[in-house]
């Protein structure tokens, strides 16, 4: 991880230039990045599911 | 005088240089401005999707509009662009006619752990190409977040955006909005604004999931007839097409290609993405002439200012797959046409049961089917796609319609199947008691109007609940 730019500079950089470039983290980010999503998509099903329930146990209907 | 000559050659270098650096400069800009532009879209389909919701509803419609957009853009750079260059040919995953296309070229140009899909300054045009085609994709899911509102799970909602935006669509533009695309190679499908591999497989797909989702309750009455449910705010509705339209601009100018650089096709003028030569000017022209013919259309047909400002996007929607190609009279036409039809499809999914609560499968489906079929009927016999003479397929009607098929399956059967398959394990739709209450107030922790158009948030259920309560369950 880290500055892909050595201590000489930016001059003659040319290509890819984001944290890691050159490295192997690339993949590991993205999963980290799915993961989070997943994560967030797990932890919404579970507050849907407690406010339905809620919602049919004060059911105002 | 050698001296000379070598001086000025080198002053026309140097001038060269900083022509291709601007130019450079100048097609990323234009993409790059195309992505706030089509934000607007959002924006605008937020309001329209809160405004069609009644007041009981209107965060949740909100949260469910802006989530799906967040997870369409992780989703895209994961799979959707990789998709789009991968798969032009078919499912073979092959390189196409014009060598643009398939496997190793899609793990080059859209490899979501490779260097071009991040910061890197030897490639100006991944990143905002990459933006511009996620914002499309949003506006996917954005067109079948309306139709569903008001009793849709967000966990079942973001995952059929996700299966919309991130493959569904983008099959469909790999196939008909690709150069090396079969459906452009082999039949001349011609689709330019994306009537057919944005607007109708968007359309479609939300019919697939309103027929499994099932009406609202209060929809329909016992004896089948239908009641009207009105959004909890006309003006904001209005306003979010309004918006939609403005936004539409970043949209279609997005589908035009940049001149001069090297993934252009031209080194003189703009083109269309099948490589044909176009201007802005045409579009400027046919895209206000659709938008009028629209509202106008609409205004005869119903009086209804929804329909109206829908018949202005539908308008638009039935010129797009040739907005390079008509003549502005023709565009005027075309978008009137499309905005009459609109009141007759809706009622014809009104009668069948369909709920479509902002008229999204009519105004995007059944318009973008007339503007896909327009395109056929007015304007065959060009040259689909770049290429030399006698070498490519032409538009045709017989091309048009195996395309408006191909459309409407990519939309309509995953988005059925899917849905279907959520419906089964009861994840599809939200409890009745919650729906009746509101999803505001049963899971939101916020008020729309704490203060102004009333304090409690399920204080405007819709009239005629009880009347259909148990009737418009889903079968």
């Amino acid at each position: 991880m880290g500055s892909p730019i050595s201590e000489a500079g930016w001059a003659g950089v040319e290509g890819a230039y984001y944290v890691g470039a050159g490295g192997t983290w690339e993949p590991i980010w993205l999963l980290v990045s799915m993961g989070l999503c997943a994560l967030a998509l797990v932890v919404g099903i579970a507050h849907e599911r407690h406010a339905y329930k809620r919602a049919e146990r004060e059911r105002r209907y | 005088m050698e001296e000379e000559v070598a001086r000025l050659t080198a002053e026309l270098a140097a001038l060269s240089e900083a022509n291709a650096v601007g130019n450079t400069m100048a097609a990323e800009t234009y993409y790059y401005l195309s992505i706030p532009l089509m934000v607007l879209i959002h924006v605008g389909f937020l309001a329209y999707e809160m405004g069609a919701s009644r007041q009981k509803n209107v965060l949740a419609s909100g949260i469910k509009n802006i989530l799906a957009f967040a997870f369409l853009v992780p989703a895209f750079y994961y799979a959707g662009w990789f998709v789009y260059w991968a798969f032009p040919t078919g499912l073979d995953m092959a390189v196409g006619p014009i060598e643009i296309s398939g496997f190793d070229y899609a793990m080059a140009a859209a490899n979501p752990v490779g260097e071009v899909m991040g910061p890197n300054l030897a490639d100006n045009a991944t990143g905002v190409f990459w933006g511009a085609f996620t914002l499309f994709a949003a506006t996917t899911a954005s067109i079948m977040s309306g139709a569903v509102i008001e009793r849709i799970r967000l966990f079942a909602f973001i995952v059929l955006a996700i299966a919309l935006g991130a493959f569904a669509w983008v099959f469909a533009a790999a196939w008909g909005w690709h150069a090396d695309g079969w459906l452009v190679q082999k039949y001349g499908y011609h689709d330019f604004g994306a009537a057919g591999v944005v607007h109708m497989v968007a359309g479609f797909f939300a019919l697939g999931v309103l027929i499994n989702l099932g009406p609202r309750i209060g929809k329909y009455n016992r004896d089948g007839s239908s009641n009207h449910i009105a959004g909890h705010s006309m003006p904001m509705t209005l306003v979010g097409l309004m918006t939609i339209i403005v936004g539409f601009w970043g949209f279609l100018m997005a589908c035009a290609i940049y001149p001069g650089e090297a993934w252009s096709w031209s080194a003189t003028e703009f083109t269309t993405i099948y490589g044909t030569p176009m201007t802005l000017s045409a579009m400027a022209f046919n895209i206000l002439m659709g938008f009028a013919g629209g509202i106008i259309g609409a205004w005869l047909t119903t009086r209804d200012p929804f329909w109206m400002m829908s018949g202005a996007l539908g308008g638009i929607i039935a010129c797009a797959a040739g907005l390079d190609l008509w003549w502005p009279p023709m565009a005027f036409a075309i978008g009137f046409v499309g905005a009459c039809i609109m009141p007759i499809s809706a009622r014809f999914f009104e009668k069948i049961g369909v709920d479509d609560a902002v008229g999204a499968v009519t105004v995007h489906g059944t318009v973008g089917a007339w503007g896909v079929i327009a395109v056929g009927i007015f304007a065959s016999g060009y040259p689909a796609v770049y290429g030399d003479a006698g070498t490519v397929a032409l538009t045709s009607l017989t091309g048009q319609a195996i395309g408006l098929g191909v459309m409407f399956l990519l939309g309509f059967v995953p988005g059925y199947v899917l849905s279907l398959l959520f419906r089964l394990v009861g994840m599809l739709r939200v409890p009745e008691a919650a729906e009746l209450a509101g999803l505001d107030i049963v899971k939101v922790p916020s008020v729309a109007y704490p203060e102004g158009m009333g304090s409690l948030p399920n204080a405007n259920v819709g009239a005629s609940a009880d009347a259909g309560r148990a009737y418009n369950q889903p079968a």
